[in-house]
Order: C-alpha cells, then structure tokens, then sequence
C-alpha cells in the first residue's frame, strides 16, 4: 500500500519565555492509504497538535511532512489550502455545524467551497442525506437535532467531498455511548471503503475501530 | 450562485440577531439619514448645474466708496450707461432695480409683486430663453418705452393656469396698464435676494416685501434726468468677454473708475469691484453649508466606528464560525467576499432607513432654512441623490467586511476547534474596540465644541443691544402708487396726497384698542433703507470724505414706538411739519465721528438741497443686521422727507401681544384706500429674528448632530465596557472571591471608561482646536477657541460619558463570585 502520510522528524515548539516549550517531538510517521489509526495519550500529550499538523491546519512546524507525496513543509500558504480542499475532511468533538445554516447548507458548504456545479452539488447533498438518513432533517437547523443527529451531519460533511484522509478529533466526546457507537461505525465504513481515517480519543473501545494505536507522550510518539 | 447565496446567507444571519441587526442599522440609518440630507441640500444649492449659462463668467459690477470702505454699492444710471460705452472686457453690461409692485384686480384683492425693473440686456446675458413670447427690446427700455411686461412661470400658472394665450394681455401694475409680452422661467430670478441682501444699501427698498422670488419684470426706462450720478439705484451684472479674466475686467474697470472720478465731482472716492456672481449668491451660504456637510460626515465616522465596534462585538462569536468555514476549505477570498456581503447587506439596509430618515430629515431642514438660502426648491432626494447614498453605503459595507475579514486572519484555527465556544483573541479585539471607542468620542466632542462654539456666538448675538425694542410692536407695509400718490418733485416735499394718507392713517390707527405709540416710516428698524451723501455746513471741504450716511424718514412717533432712546436735545413733534424749518437727528455714532467737540444741537447738515437743524441725538440702532457695528444714521421727520418710492412703513406698539392688532390695521389701511396691498404683517421681533436665521439654523442643525454624535459614543462606551466586563467576568470573580470589595471592581471598570474618555477626550479637543478655526467667519462675539466653551464641553462629555460606564461598572459589581468561578 501506498503511504498517503509519510512524516519525518516533524517538530513543534512555541516560545515560553527566553526558552521555548516543545509540543512535538521529532514525529516521524507514516500511515499508509486506507489505514485507520488512533492517536491516544493523556490531556496535553500533542495529539490535537498532531491532528492540526496532519490536517494542514497549523503550519508552524519544522521537519517534513508529505501528503500524497505533496512536500507540505515546502509548499506555499495557497497550495496547503488546495490540498486541503481536495484531500481531508475534519470530524470535530463539538461538532462545529454552523448555527445559522440549514442540514441541507451544512453539507453543501464544503463543494461551494470547491466550486462544486450546482447539479453535481444537489446530487452529492442528496446522496449524503440518504446514506446518513437525515431527509427528513435537512430544513432543520443544528439546534433543532440532538448531539448524535449533529455529529451525524458533521461526519457527512466531512466525507461528502469524498476525501481522501478524515481527521476525527474526538469525535464521539460530547456523545453518550450509543450515539458513538454509531459514528463509530460510521468511520469503519468509510474506512472500509478506502477512506483512510486517522482519530484522536481516550476511548479504547473506540480506539478498537482502528487498525493500530500510537501513543503520544510529551510530545514524543510511540508505538 | 456563490454571491447570490453569500447574500442569502447574510440576510439569515441578520435576521436571526436582530437585536444586532436593528441597532446596526438603526445606527447606519442615522449617519446616512443625516448625509443624504445634508448632501441634499449642498447639492440642490450649490453642486447642481447653475440656472445660467457658464455663470463662472457673470460678474456684479459694484461701485466702491474709500471714504466709507463699502466694496459693494449699486452705481448711478450714468456711471452704468459709461461703464457700457467704455468696457471691451465685458461682453454685455445689464443693470437693475429690485423693488414690488401692486397688481389692481378688477374682482380680487391687489396684490404686492416683488419685481425687477431691467435694461434689455439681463436676461440675454444669463443665456435664459423666455418660456413664452420674448425679452425687452432695447427700445422698451428706453425712457417713454411702451409699457410691457414680461412675467415669471410662478405668477403665469398662479393666475393665467398656464394660458397660452396670456400674452398681449394687460396687467394693472401701480396704477398702470402693461402689455405681457413673454413669461419667464421662474429662476431668472436666481441669486437675486443674495445681490441685494450682500448690497451695503439697497436703493429702492429692496427688502420690503420681505423674501418672495421676482414675479415681475419690467423694463428699467430709466431717465438720466431723475437719475443722477449722485444717486446709486442701479446694480450691475455683466459677463465677460471671451477669453477675458476677472483680474483683466477688474483693471479695466477700474481704470474706467478713475477716470470718471476724474470727470466728476459726484465719483470723488469711487472705484469699482468686479465679483464674481457666483461668490455673490454662495459666499454667505457655503461656509455654513460646508460645516454642515463636516458635521454629519463626523455623525457617519460616529455611527460607523459604533457598527464596526458590534461587528466586533460579534466576532467574539464567530471565531468558531471562521476556523469551520476554514478548516471546511474557505480560503481568505471566500471569507472575504462573505463578511463583504454581510457588511453591504448590512450598510444596504441602513441606507434604506436613512434614504427614509433623510427625506422626513430634509422636509425639516427645507422648514427650517432661513429664506436667505438660494435655490431650496433646487433640493430634493433624487436619483442623484440617492445615487451617492448607495455609493456610500455600499463603501460603508464594504469597510464593514474588512473589518471581520481582518479579525479573521487573526482567528486562531487550532483553539478555536478545540474550543466549544471558539472565542478567541480577546485582549486583541478589546483594544481595536476601545481605539474605535475613542475615536467616537474624539468626533463628537468636536462636533460639540463647535456647536457649543454656534450656541455663545448664537446667545452673544441676542444678548446684543440694537437700539430699539422689537417687543411689541407690529409692523405692517404698503406702497403708496405714484398715480394716486404723485411724488411731484417741483413741491418737494409737499406732496400733499402721501401726507392726507399718512395723517388719516396715523390718527385711525392711533384708536385701534390696545395702541401705545404709532409711527410711519420708509423703512423698518434692522431695514438698511436709503443712503446719501452729505455736507456739515460751515466744514463742506471736510465733508467731501464722509461716507454716504443711512437716512430714516420717520413720524414723531417713531422713537416711542420703537423705544429707540433721545440722548440729547428733542424728537421729532408737531413743530417739524412739511413746511416748517428743516431738522434731523443724528445718531450716537454721527455725533461721535461728526462733532466730537462740539456740541451737535444746533449745528446744521445738508443734503437734498436743504440745510437740516440738528434738534437732537438718539441711541444707536442697528442697520445691518445685529452683529454689524451701528453706521452713522440720521433721521428726518416724514413730513419734510416724504419718500418718493411711495414705500412705507406702519409701526405699532401694543400694550397686549402685537398679533392681535394685525387685523385692525390692515382694515385701518384698507378703509383709507382699499387697492392698497398690505405686506409683511408681522411682529417686528419676528423680522429681527429672521434676521439671525442662518445662525439659529446653523447652530440648531450642529446640535443636532452633536446630540446624536454624543449619543452613539456613549451607546459605543457602554458596549465597550459591557464587552470589557462580560471578558473579565472570570477575573472580576477571582478577585472577589480573594476579597475584593465592591467598590474596587467598581473604581476598576469606571476607571477603564475613564480612560477611554479621557483619552477620546484629549483627541477631540486638540481636533476642535484645529478645526473650530474653520468656524471663525459664523462666530459673533466668542473666539473659535474659546477656553470656557472648551472647558465646558470637556466637563459635560466627561460625565455624561461616566455616566455611561456606571451601568457596566454597577453590574461589575454585583458579579457573583461562585457563578463566575463556573463560568471559568
């Protein structure tokens, strides 16, 4: 398998007085297309640090990073946002649904960020809603559904650009069990269909759903 | 789609914060209301195309008098027909009169025209074409011309509705019949008030009649014979050459000047001033306009560093929003282009409500202007109008978009995810908050140094003494026509019917109920009236140097009437009747300059051919206006100095509210001659009043803004402080719970508005003391960096400011530790 993520001596500091304080340390990593992995360690360890790097969200680091063999660490502010664009969908903890959008909005804004065509974008919202069974929601603004249903709509509108890699940062963390079973499971299929899906939890059963755990402590990665 | 669903999308977000939607826009409604009319005003008066062809070319033709410093005299018949002959810089040379005429209806009340009594060449030089019919020919204007008329569109709608056929017709002007021969668009008569009013005298009684445009116009057939050198009726309008400067007519006119001087005893120390027309009709009005325009610019800076402050405000929520939308694939363009949507949307809609404020706003504006501003019926809200609102509101939302566009490159990605709320960069915004806080205030108290700067000048100018007492007493005017009342200059001044008239109305009047005092005179207190040169007898070689000296012929009980106080010697009484011995009095002022060291009763002057006994001094009265010093004046008893105008003036002092007697003595007048029209009933303390109407509006319009000014800053200090208290709410908590006492959270957040006040404070104070010097030319009495209204102002936006920081001080306050602690 080919390696979509390949990581080498990636570190991560931020000034702390005359010193500075390291996040990460010397990350070397590589997860290969379709992998599942979970990243786990205690509050503080770097694993939303890591998830942020992965995700092209934060680019303050040193090392190298390689994306589907894009060199992240060499490419311009512009190329990171592209690539990001065509390659990551992000599943947050609180899962960061915009208020005063609509299901249905929700899940269109990603392909009107890619100059998705209104056709091709109806058809991709509708096929979402289907797959998700959330029809019945898509007038309906986030307010209006519980947690479960929210995070349902979060994952969907991660994965409805069909990216290649999803970040999931905690993302059953405000659910109570059930709710994350099933978001759990959710990822598994995506996973199983080729989606590569790198989470953050302290859950071990939803650390289970994975292909591999790495542990991060004090910045430093582990096996 | 994108734009279309960015706007969808902003429409959405306001409407579900409509809280901040309304006061956003409540706010912009204000500022742009308060503009666009304003700018409507500016633009109707001075930015839309002029009703004269290239009128940067037309320029008034003024004599000057070095003995009396005045710049801008009509000039004499001859000098005017002299000045035509010799100028090759001028291209045509027209000259006027302005003054009313009664038009006899054979089934209606006469009716009092204000009318303008030109050679042929006026209405040719401003390139006006008449509506209807033609202009003057030069042979009309000639003396004994045929009696034609031409008349303006208002009077042709108001009493032929615009017949066609109205030419050829007959008009019963002051006794006689004219031929209507063309009807003219209503502003030929533009500018028209301005010339006249910016006159150092205006011959002819320009200001009866009060502030009516020009119905009427006549052709001047004026005769050399009646109309000597010495005598300066005649205002003159010329336009320049092709090719010619005003500095090259200035010279040449000049040189014309000198050499009349030369020729003629009577142009001893008179020169020419070319201005130009335009200068003339705006001069008075732009400088107060212009501040006007300053003054709800810095209302619209106000109003929108107040919605920049709530955008803010509201950025503190949408960190979350911004770091979705990023990590969703929105790239800085596409937040741009949706936070530009939002704010135009946004400055759309406060427009929207301003267009609606500023047509109710320019309404009042046109109620309230004084009658002095030229071509109000020029001002509306119009596409052009409306036109610079959009461009200005669409340039307000778009600064609006930067403002969350900028706060969102700053947005940290990363806490903002982690985060639930995904408030982020607080300390960073709170001080992009209390800078615009700042700068708000710094605008209003600069916009209230200046208004408090109008209200000394305003309160300086009533506290000015004008010689007389204008409470009380009621003014009413008419014009005794020449045919009835024939002015026969072989036995001046016993023109026996003009005094039959004013005898028969004295004594009706005199037993209306209520009546005080009664008096006659040519012309009004505040009235600049006639001016004439003059001789001291016994020094005539002195007196060739005296400036030509304001006249009021009145009745003896003019100086009760008016309560104009006789310093010396006596007044006017039964003695000094037509044919009894010549006397006058002089003012103050005269018998200061004229007879410092001696005594004046007794002494004699002499003008219109007769040597005139000083029988007294009275107080000074103001002749122009309330601010200008009082000139030298002499007074004449009407019975020996009837004016030959026919116009005159019924003053009545009331013991009860003068209003009350107006119906009595326009009955009074019309017993003794029912064609007479009767104009300008009013109390004379409205007359003096509307001689301060500028200023009253000037001063009021600033306020206003000033208020409102104030207003939004004190709104825009609250929020600042109430965001200040909602971000330090955990901290005001902890220090609680570690003992601080009320008083001290209090003092704390006080003293952070303190701080944003003072600080607001310093910058307007030192912007007014730049910019109030602007103001110096509408200041009376008060110096455009009065220390008192400084001081003053300071003390008042202080505390209404501290005011303004109690609410969120006390609220501070009463913070609960424990639910703070939470909250942390």
């Amino acid at each position: 398998m080919a390696a979509l993520i390949d990581m080498q001596n990636v570190e991560k500091s931020v000034p702390q007085g005359e010193n500075r304080l390291f996040l990460l340390r010397q990350i070397s990593l590589t997860v290969p297309d379709g992998d599942f992995v979970t990243l786990m360690g205690p509050s503080g360890a770097g694993k939303s640090t890591l998830l942020s790097i992965l995700g092209l969200l934060d680019a303050d680091w040193n090392g190298e990073y390689y994306l589907a063999g894009n060199a992240v660490h060499a490419l311009p502010q512009r190329k990171r946002q592209s690539l990001t664009r065509d390659r990551i969908g992000f599943i947050f903890q609180h899962y960061h649904l915009l208020d005063d959008m609509t299901v249905y909005e929700n899940l269109e804004l990603p392909l009107t960020y890619r100059d998705t065509k209104t056709g091709d974008r109806q058809s991709r919202v509708a096929d979402i809603l289907d797959r998700f069974n959330i029809v019945g929601k898509k007038d309906l603004y986030p307010r209006q559904l519980s947690g479960g249903q929210q995070q349902l709509v979060a994952v969907g509108r991660a994965v409805i650009t069909q990216p290649s890699l999803i970040l999931a940062d905690e993302p059953t963390g405000a659910l109570h069990s059930s709710q994350g079973k099933i978001i759990m499971a959710l990822l598994k299929d995506l996973n199983a269909e080729g989606t590569t899906v790198i989470q953050v939890t302290h859950n071990e059963d939803n650390a289970a759903y994975g292909n591999r755990t790495l542990q991060l402590f004090d910045g430093w990665l582990s096996d | 789609m994108a734009i279309a669903s960015e706007f969808r999308f902003a429409a959405r977000t306001l409407q579900r914060n409509p809280g901040y939607a309304l006061a956003a826009v409540l706010t912009l409604a204000l500022g742009i209301g308060a503009n666009t009319a304003v700018f409507s005003v500016v633009d109707g008066v001075l930015l839309r195309p002029m009703p004269f062809d290239d009128m940067d070319r037309l320029m008034m033709v003024w004599e000057t008098d070095r003995s009396s410093g005045t710049t801008r005299e009509p000039a004499s018949l001859p000098d005017y027909l002299d000045f035509r002959a010799r100028s090759a810089t001028f291209s045509m040379l027209a000259g006027f009169t302005a003054g009313n005429v009664n038009l006899s209806r054979a089934d209606a009340e006469p009716l009092r025209l204000p009318v303008v009594s030109s050679t042929h060449e006026l209405l040719p030089l401003t390139g006006l074409e008449p509506l209807l019919g033609r202009t003057f020919t030069a042979a009309e204007s000639r003396p004994g011309g045929d009696r034609v008329v031409m008349i303006a569109e208002g009077l042709w709608e108001r009493l032929y509705a615009r017949d066609p056929d109205v030419l050829g017709r007959s008009l019963r002007l002051d006794e006689d019949e004219h031929t209507v021969i063309g009807v003219i668009p209503d502003h030929a008569g533009f500018g028209m008030r301005q010339i006249l009013g910016s006159a150092a005298y205006a011959q002819g009684s320009t200001q009866h009649g009060g502030h009516a445009d020009v119905e009427v116009w006549l052709p001047l057939q004026a005769d050399i014979e009646q109309w000597p050198r010495s005598r300066h009726p005649l205002f003159v309008l010329g336009r320049l050459a092709a090719g010619v400067s005003p500095a090259a007519a200035q010279q040449e006119m000049t040189a014309i000047a000198a050499h009349l001087e030369a020729s003629w005893s009577e142009n001893t120390g008179r020169g020419v001033y070319v201005e130009s027309l335009r200068d003339v009709v705006f001069d008075d009005v732009r400088p107060a306009l212009f501040l006007l325009l300053a003054a709800v610019a810095l209302v619209l800076l106000v109003a929108c560093a107040n919605v920049a402050n709530l955008l803010l405000a509201r950025g503190t929520n949408r960190g979350r929003e911004i770091a979705v939308r990023a990590s969703l694939g929105a790239d800085g363009r596409r937040l741009a282009r949706q936070f530009l949507a939002e704010g135009v949307l946004l400055a759309l809609l406060g427009g929207a409500a301003g267009v609606a404020l500023a047509v109710i706003g320019t309404d009042i504006l046109l109620a309230l202007a004084p009658g002095g501003i030229p071509r109000l019926d020029a001002v509306r809200v119009d596409g052009r109008v409306l036109a610079v609102t959009l461009a200005a509101s669409v340039l307000v939302g778009i600064v609006f978009g930067l403002v969350p566009t900028l706060q969102a490159r700053r947005v940290d990605v990363q806490t903002a995810l982690r985060s639930e709320s995904g408030l982020a960069g607080g300390a960073r915004r709170g001080l992009l908050q209390s800078g615009l806080v700042v700068s708000e205030l710094a605008f209003a108290v600069m916009l209230v140094v200046g208004a408090g700067l109008l209200l000394k000048s305003f309160w300086q100018i009533q506290q000015v003494e004008p010689g007389f007492r204008a409470d009380g007493v009621l003014k009413a005017e008419f014009h005794l026509p020449a045919s009835r009342y024939p002015a026969d200059f072989s036995v001046w001044p016993d023109f026996a019917e003009i005094h039959r008239f004013n005898a028969a109305l004295l004594e009706r009047t005199r037993g209306l109920p209520g009546v005080e005092a009664v008096a006659l005179a040519a012309s009004h207190p505040l009235d600049r009236g006639f001016t004439n040169s003059f001789e001291i007898v016994g020094r005539e070689a002195q007196s060739a140097n005296l400036p030509e000296i304001p006249i009021r012929f009145v009745t003896p009980g003019y100086f009760d009437t008016v309560g104009l106080a006789v310093r010396q010697g006596r007044a006017f009484d039964a003695r000094d009747g037509t044919l009894a011995p010549a006397v006058a009095l002089i003012n103050e002022a005269a018998a200061r300059r004229l007879f410092a060291n001696v005594n004046p009763i007794g002494q004699r002057i002499a003008f219109w051919g007769a040597e005139r006994r000083i029988a007294g001094v009275v107080a000074n009265e103001k002749f122009h206006g309330l601010t200008a010093e009082s000139p030298m004046a002499v007074y004449t008893p009407l019975a020996q100095t009837p004016p030959a105008s026919g116009a005159e003036v019924l003053l009545v002092r009331s013991a009860s509210e003068p209003e009350t007697l107006a119906t009595g003595v326009r009955a009074a007048i019309r017993d003794i001659d029912p064609e007479l029209a009767v104009f300008g009933i009013e109390p004379l303390r409205d007359t003096v009043g509307r001689s301060v109407a500028q200023e009253r509006f000037t001063m009021l319009l600033l306020g206003v803004f000033a208020a409102v000014a104030v207003a939004l800053s004190v709104i825009g200090i609250h929020g600042v402080l109430s965001y200040l208290v909602a971000r330090r709410t955990p901290e005001i908590g902890i220090r609680m719970a570690l003992g601080a006492r009320r008083g001290v959270v209090l003092g704390m957040i006080a003293g952070e508005g303190a701080r944003l006040a003072v600080a607001g404070l310093a910058l307007g104070l030192a912007g007014a003391f730049a910019a109030t010097r602007l103001l110096s030319s509408l200041l009376y009495g008060v110096t455009s960096t009065d220390p008192a209204t400084f001081a003053a102002v300071a003390a008042g936006v202080f505390a209404v400011a501290m005011l303004a920081c109690y609410f969120p001080a006390r609220r501070a306050a009463k913070v609960d530790p424990m639910t703070a602690l939470r909250q942390e």
